[in-house]
């Protein structure tokens, strides 16, 4: 067997990492090589030197006084993270709730500038309705006269037969709106409406 | 707490469990001591250094699965540590090959001296330069194997190599210190 290859498994045999069948076939080997031999004292040798360095340990005041200055800066490592943390990051509770906050005012800016639904479906508050054309009639006593009539028109197609006397002041003075009832405003609105869509 | 196993320690540590990360620092401190001041040659970097280590480790803690022991992992984190230092060291001192081992005498036993040397010492003595002169991560690797009696799969996980090759390293290592130490072979020799 070659002492190159000896030499080798003999390194790892004084590490303790050379197998038992490789071992036997080392051993025989030495029992014949005398240079292999010189080199396995040799590594003995190192070995036993090596251990006997010197412990190199310092007193045992130093390792109580290590313990307490590594557990000081363990206990600054939070600040000390916190520290090197960027900016955005250490303030994260407070920009969070800032999100919250803007979200919450745009939510109310955007609800308050919605645009209000079309004017078609506000035509059926009859009482703006009916603000609006007295608007417009201005006074006019002609204009008021042909309102009235086609507002009698249309409650008389939809009421039908409902006796004038059920109904008092409808029909005398419809613009008297104010002193209708409740019910009187919602027959009216719903005449209205199907005339819109109409 | 002392005689938790690592892995029952590490668990509570992780947990934020102080006391048990302390037996974890009491129980490897000595020994990351030697293995770093062995290759600094300085107490001020190596407590800087020891210090580090474990302040890291602490760091590192959660995210340390156990996939390897404890054992290896923090002795990885020092030998890390150790060895930046000692290149960044060699950068700023512009060395090539080695570090000073004069600053050793700080940290030798006072009992010796050049006038009780005999040869069996100054074989030791030019061990110990020899495996100075050895580049870093074969330093490392002896100090792991021989000093702190690492198996190779133990140190091939220190390193994060393979097993096979802290053996060629080991092999290679222990060629290059006969080498150097031929000329005291001879006498260390005689005197076993």
């Amino acid at each position: 067997m070659r002492c190159k290859k000896v030499q080798k498994w003999l390194s790892d045999a004084i590490d303790g990492e050379l197998g038992e069948k490789r071992q036997e076939v080392l051993r025989r080997h030495l029992e014949k090589c005398s240079q292999c031999q010189f080199y396995a004292g040799f590594l003995r040798k190192i070995q036993e030197s090596a251990h006997s360095w010197e412990s190199l340990l310092p007193p045992s005041e130093y390792w109580q006084n290590f313990q307490s200055r590594l557990f000081k800066r363990i206990s600054y490592l939070g600040g000390e993270e916190r520290k090197h943390l960027p900016l955005l990051l250490r303030w994260k509770w407070a920009w969070m709730g800032a999100g919250i906050l803007f979200l919450a005012v745009l939510s109310g800016i955007l609800f308050l500038s919605s645009p209000r639904p079309s004017s078609a479906s506000y035509v059926f508050s009859f009482e703006e309705a009916m603000n609006r054309v007295y608007q417009k009639i201005g006074g006019d006593l002609d204009l008021e006269e042909t309102f009235n009539h086609m507002v009698l028109v249309s409650l008389e197609e939809e009421i039908g037969s409902i006796p004038r006397e059920s109904l008092p002041g409808l029909f005398d003075d419809p613009l008297l709106f104010k002193e209708w009832t409740e019910e009187e405003m919602k027959i009216i609105e719903s005449v209205i409406k199907r005339e819109t869509r109409s | 707490m002392d005689s938790l196993a690592d892995e029952t320690l590490v668990d509570m540590a992780k947990k934020g469990n102080l006391d048990a990360f302390a037996t974890l620092v009491k129980r490897y401190e000595g020994r990351i001591y030697r293995m770093i001041i062995r290759m600094t040659h300085n107490h001020d970097d190596t407590d800087d250094l020891l210090q580090e280590t474990f302040l890291y480790a602490f760091k590192a803690l959660k995210d340390f699965q156990q996939k390897s022991s404890f054992y290896t992992w923090i002795y990885r984190i020092a030998a890390n540590l150790t060895i930046n230092h000692l290149k960044r060291r060699r950068r700023e001192k512009g060395r090539e090959n080695h570090d000073d081992i004069s600053s050793l005498a700080d940290v030798r036993s006072p009992a010796l001296s050049p006038e009780s040397c005999s040869i069996k010492k100054e074989f030791q003595e030019k061990l110990r330069e020899a495996v100075a002169y050895l580049p870093l991560p074969y330093r490392m690797c002896f100090e792991l194997v021989v000093l702190q009696g690492m198996s190779h799969g133990q140190a091939a996980q220190v390193l994060r190599c393979s097993e096979n090759t802290i053996s060629w390293r080991m092999h290679k290592i222990r060629k290059m210190l006969q080498g150097q130490l031929r000329s005291y072979i001879n006498g260390v020799q005689n005197e076993v």
